[in-house]
């Protein structure tokens, strides 16, 4: 079967063609433009899917060498994002579908990160853990198999990308700048100051950015040298408190559950300092690690195309009424699964 | 033949036209654009037996109207021509709603609400045997358009039924009583009138790149 | 100005009282812009608006979703202007679907759109206190709404009785 998938849900417009769960092409194109403060900028547009989907679904099917009519379905995000960018994905899909009478499946596209890495050459093998972790959400979740999820915790205030982001605003690193504190944060000195690792020590298995972020804010406000002198130490001991803040209670999830290995996805996944710990501390209670390349890491249609594929083969389908759900959450698929 | 979609305001509209109206579904009020749009277009091909590969064009309302409308249209439309390999006529709105009037001697001023008070409007006169642009489509309160109201003047969409109480207040004995509703077309059927025009001239419009015409300037603070 | 409240916040749950009783002002339609530095306690505030209001799930900060929709009586939209740059952003996450019903809406980084919309019925400022790293100063200043100064005196009244 072959696999048309759509991702519009925020800042990437993304088309992907797969047979039979195999990659054909992949293709995003994310919205970030250069701008004249130092930083990119994001031109969140709904207009920008718009105008970019024809071109990258276009674009996908010439890398694929697939002809249009050779499709067999139409998988597309349904939610959550933002309405208006979901909207001009699920509008195009459904012409799509309607036009070449082939099915159209909706996706949840957390669902989508969290079979990121079944592409991969060594796939998790369920009962696993996933921890999907981006600007927009901070998720941890029990894979029991597919279809069966159980929301095991997830953030209190802000996301885990989030918390990145705006501790680079902080430190005058532009926006968005999450990637950039990885980079400074080699060079500094660990030792320069203690941040509180949220949650640690704690219950459950829920994560809370908003502490830290207020920490560090507090911290730049009384010290005056902060920034100038000291802007890599700080940068080194922030990332540390907000790995620690992830690391806690994921391993504590593992621990009290039954699973073969973690699953780390998200835009955040692509930091390496949490990628050693992580797979450190999973491989220390002999389970596997897995975390997909970069490119999956973040928002695609590939993984959307994997899920409405597998779907499609349980013989689900959504009809032409298919709606956007910006605040679709992943228990309702456990519902779903379990029903 | 030109398949018409209108969902730039409350109502969601498909039309079919070859040289004349073969046939049209309008929902009133619905809304829903997303949810109804394919369905509306499949009924009314299946309705007058028509196969996907009868239709040469695909035509679109492009605003200015419902941001969410104008964009569920124009990306129906952009995935049918994709997947079909038509080319794409976008019509204006304001434009469209003039051709819903039936022609007369006079002035048309077309409306489509906006935000609170405010609309877009368009003028148009009737010359010879169509109606021609007099102005750019622009965004106003209703209260400035005192400045351009003339006599004799149709006011005709969902931008005046919005605000009917204060335009006819505003434009009290200047303006021309609408014709019956029965004589005024939908708006899907006039797109797909213009669009038959427009196709003709050889005016068609980028399937990748068009978007829809929000015309939308926002009130600036302590302007 | 006159209208202006200022209280101060002794911390996280006192800021959450704060909210609570403001929105009891509250009424549908109406657009709130909440503005201060990053950790100034913006999502605090919302979250103690969204629980007084009836919604007892998740509150969490909308960066980068840039909205989420408490269902509550009157449905509250939870936006962040904080990524916005530009009007034509300002036009892409569909500000005024947001505006044209019936909602309340509570708009993080509203000030970053104060160019393009000044429509706010209330402004609420939140300032950091040299003192201590856990009290806030918050500002409620009145915009468009007509004022009732019998309701914000209970207000502010209120807000002073907390302790």
């Amino acid at each position: 079967m072959i696999v048309l998938g759509i991702e519009t849900s925020c800042d990437e417009t993304a088309a992907a063609i797969l047979q039979d769960g195999a990659v054909l092409s992949s293709i995003v194109s994310t919205h970030w433009l250069h701008s004249k403060y130092g930083g990119v900028v994001p031109e969140l547009a709904s207009r920008a899917h718009l105008n970019l989907l024809p071109m990258i679904i276009t674009q996908a099917l010439d890398e694929s060498e697939i002809d249009f009519d050779k499709i067999d379905a139409v998988a597309v995000t349904k939610g959550p994002g933002l309405i208006g960018a979901l909207l001009v994905g699920i509008s195009i899909a459904k012409a799509i579908a309607y036009a070449k009478n082939i099915p159209l499946i909706g996706v949840n596209h957390l669902e989508g990160h969290l079979w990121s890495a079944a592409l991969e050459g060594n796939p998790p093998r369920p009962p696993f853990l996933a921890l999907l972790v981006s600007g927009g959400h901070t998720l941890l979740v029990g894979v029991q198999a597919f279809g069966q999820y159980e929301l095991i915790g997830q953030t209190r205030d802000d996301a885990a990308g989030e918390a990145f982001d705006k501790v680079a605003v902080l430190c005058g690193l532009g926006y968005p700048g999450g990637a950039e504190v990885e980079k400074l944060a080699a060079f500094g000195n660990m030792k320069y100051h203690q941040f509180p690792v949220s949650m640690r020590g704690q219950a459950g298995f829920d994560f809370s950015f908003s502490g830290l972020k207020t920490a560090v804010s507090n911290f730049i406000r009384r010290t005056p040298d902060a920034l100038d002198n000291h802007r890599n130490d700080l940068l080194v001991c922030f990332q540390h408190a907000a790995i620690e803040s992830l690391v806690h209670p994921t391993c504590r999830a593992f621990d009290e559950g039954d699973y073969n290995g973690l699953v780390l996805s998200g835009g955040v996944a692509a930091n390496n300092q949490l990628r050693q710990r992580l797979s450190g501390e999973i491989e220390k209670r002999d389970g596997t690690f897995h975390s997909p390349e970069p490119n999956m890491c973040t928002d695609n249609a590939t993984m959307i195309a994997w899920v409405g594929w597998q779907r499609l083969l349980n013989g689900e389908r959504d009809d032409l009424s298919l709606c956007g759900r910006p605040d679709l959450p992943l228990t309702e698929i456990l519902e779903k699964g379990r029903r | 033949m030109i398949l018409a979609i209108d969902t730039s305001g409350t109502d969601c509209g498909a039309a079919l036209w070859e040289d004349s109206l073969i046939d049209s579904i309008i929902i009133a009020g619905a809304l829903r654009h997303n949810e109804v749009l394919l369905k509306l277009i499949d009924r009314v091909l299946y309705n007058n037996e028509v196969k996907p590969s009868d239709i040469s064009v695909v035509a679109v309302s492009s605003g200015p109207g419902s941001f969410t409308g104008l964009r569920v249209g124009m990306a129906v439309a952009k995935g049918l021509c994709l997947s079909w390999s038509l080319p794409l006529v976008a019509v204006p709105t304001l434009e469209g709603l003039a051709n819903c009037v039936p022609f007369s001697a006079g002035n048309a001023m077309t409306l489509m609400p906006a935000r609170a008070t405010e609309v877009y409007w368009a003028l148009f006169h009737a010359e010879k045997s169509e109606w021609v642009s007099k102005s750019s489509d622009t965004v106003s309160d209703i209260a400035d358009l005192a400045k351009v109201c003339q006599r004799d003047l149709f006011l005709y969409g969902e931008g005046y039924t919005k605000h009917q109480d204060v335009l006819d207040r505003l434009f009290l004995n200047r303006r021309v009583t609408l014709p019956e509703t029965e004589s005024l077309l939908p708006l899907a059927v006039a797109t797909a009138k213009l669009a038959a025009d427009r196709f003709l001239k050889g005016q068609i419009d980028d399937v990748m790149n068009s978007e829809p015409n929000y015309c939308y300037s926002f009130p600036r603070k302590d302007s | 100005m006159s209208n202006t409240i200022i209280v101060k916040s002794r911390g996280i749950e006192h800021t959450g009282e704060i909210a609570g009783i403001f929105a009891e002002i509250l009424k549908p339609g109406d657009a709130i812009s909440l503005e201060g530095e990053l950790g100034a306690g913006k999502t605090v505030f919302v979250k103690g608006i969204v629980r007084s209001l009836g919604y007892h799930g998740h509150v969490t900060s909308p960066t980068f979703i840039l909205a989420h929709e408490y269902k509550t009586e009157t449905p509250i939209f939870h936006l962040d202007c904080f990524r916005l740059r530009n009007e034509k952003d300002f036009l892409s996450i569909g500000f005024d679907d947001y505006l044209s019903g019936n909602n309340i809406l509570l708009v993080e980084w509203g000030n970053v759109i104060s160019e393009y919309f000044d429509g706010w019925a209330w402004k609420v400022k939140f300032y950091f206190n040299q003192e201590d790293d856990n009290s806030r100063t918050i500002e409620f200043i009145p915009c468009n709404i007509p004022i009732d100064n019998e309701e914000i005196v209970r207000m502010r009244q209120a807000m002073i009785n907390l302790k």
